[in-house]
């Protein structure tokens, strides 16, 4: 049967990797072309890279970044990050990219999510939702590039997103993000009422356990960034990748 | 080996380029067909919507190559995915005829247990018939293929099915008629799996000129 899949997020600063904490005070951990390989050798399930500045500053995704990282990955591969039209993202696919996450652009226009479904396959099409909390305690929709809650019901424009043509769901719970506190279930649960498509799940994860949670909660795949670069109570950057072995019998269990 | 790779915006031409060049074989991205020689092996990528990919390969010569090529029966022709359906009879997600170079036609998933999401995205494993395990070495190591696709194989004869998979029903997702072999999964994102794919298919299938 499909094994759900467990996904390194890596978020892009520049040419580094960097992890955030919840979406704040971004950390550098290392060269990404080096995280790649040992990802690579650890034989992950999927990868996700993220360029956290590029739809910030408003430029171009980083081709040559993106080429070499794609390079070096012989599973599949998702970039998110500036993407604003069907040409960007034609020129991503051709250097070896599978799936492209969409949310600035998105939000502007669902026109481009539904051009390059059309264009590359519903399953090319990542649609990112980020929800965070407000001082009420609602999920709200935030918006990455301007570090705002947008009102609009998150899940009216997930929907929005599936019915244009995105093929699936990265969800990232704000709050949790870099906390390894768990993830947000409760978010994961409602996320995946009435949901057609793949949802991936991200924020908060922090043990084996928290990612068979995420998946009990609905999540078909995991993602995850911190659990996979810090180790130990310092926060010190260590690369590591559950063995295959160990996932399975994770969701054998 | 003389590798081409059909490049006409069908997705994931580097990768497939990137994985074969870490299993040792060169190839080349060709945009239209080389008439003055015909290679051993042509991979048909694909990514994409059906009627697009007919589309493509019509617009840049290429549906009638394939054909004849394949009526010569010398080289081989490898479709991955999408490319896999396009060698097909059609598909039901669009309204064009495929290439017709292997029967059976494509049926869109519907999972009758609401926990099974369409596309099928993801790893599952693969179970190889008795002769496609005398071609594939790698299927006695229980291997794991990277699947997404919304569409699946449906024929009337089953002798065409090197594998199987299983996503809420069984499916092929290896056929094969004489020189032309089509994949559901992804071998060049399949890691060390989609590496000995690659060993095991230019080996077997690619050697035999039969």
């Amino acid at each position: 049967m499909l094994k759900h899949r467990v996904i390194p997020a890596l978020l892009l600063q520049n040419a580094g990797l960097v992890k955030t904490f919840k979406f704040k005070n971004p950390k550098y951990v290392g060269d990404p072309i080096n995280a790649i390989r040992i990802f690579n050798d650890k034989e992950v399930d999927e990868l996700m890279v993220l360029d956290i500045l590029a739809s910030k500053q408003g430029r171009e995704p980083n081709y040559n970044i993106i080429e070499r990282i794609a390079g070096e990955c012989f599973m599949p591969l998702c970039y998110g990050g500036g993407v604003r039209s069907v040409e960007q993202a034609r020129k991503i696919f051709s250097l070896g990219v599978e799936k492209i996450c969409l949310q600035s652009a998105a939000l502007a226009n669902l026109q481009l999510v539904n051009d390059i479904a059309t264009r590359f396959g519903n399953q090319s099409v990542v649609i990112s939702i980020d929800v965070k909390k407000d001082w009420l305690g609602r999920y709200q929709l935030y918006r990455a590039d301007t570090d705002k809650l947008v009102h609009t019901a998150w899940q009216g424009f997930m929907q929005q997103a599936i019915a244009a043509g995105a093929g699936e769901v990265l969800l990232n719970a704000v709050d949790r993000d870099g906390t390894m506190s768990g993830p947000d279930l409760e978010l994961i649960r409602q996320c995946n009422q009435n949901l057609q498509v793949p949802l991936i799940a991200v924020g908060g994860i922090g043990s084996l356990e928290d990612i068979k949670l995420a998946v009990s909660a609905g999540a078909s795949a995991v993602a995850a960034g911190a659990f996979f670069v810090f180790h130990g109570p310092h926060r010190a950057v260590l690369i590591t990748y559950p063995r295959y072995q160990e996932l399975e019998n994770l969701f054998d269990n | 080996m003389n590798i081409h790779i059909i490049n006409v915006g069908l997705g994931n031409v580097a990768s497939i380029q990137n994985m074969l060049k870490r299993v040792g074989y060169p190839s080349n991205l060709r945009v239209t067909p080389d008439t003055n020689q015909i290679p051993d092996l042509i991979i048909l990528p694909g990514v994409g919507a059906y009627d697009t990919g007919m589309t493509l390969l019509g617009e840049y010569n290429w549906t009638n190559y394939l054909k004849e090529v394949a009526d010569r029966g010398i080289t081989k022709i490898l479709g991955i995915c999408l490319g896999m359906q396009l060698l097909c009879d059609g598909s039901d997600e669009g309204s064009h005829p495929g290439l017709g170079l292997i029967s059976g036609r494509f049926q869109r998933f519907k999972p009758d247990n609401s926990s099974l999401k369409v596309p099928h995205m993801g790893w599952n494993a693969v179970e190889f018939t008795e002769f496609g395990s005398s071609l594939f070495s790698i299927s006695h190591q229980m291997p794991r293929f990277y699947f997404v696709h919304s569409y699946h194989y449906s024929g009337t004869n089953d002798d065409c099915i090197l594998g199987w998979c299983n996503y809420g029903h069984r499916f092929g997702a290896i056929i094969h008629n004489k020189t032309i072999t089509g994949v559901q999964f992804h071998p060049e994102k399949s890691h060390r799996f989609g590496m000995h794919f690659f060993n095991d298919y230019i080996n077997s299938i690619c050697s035999n000129t039969g």
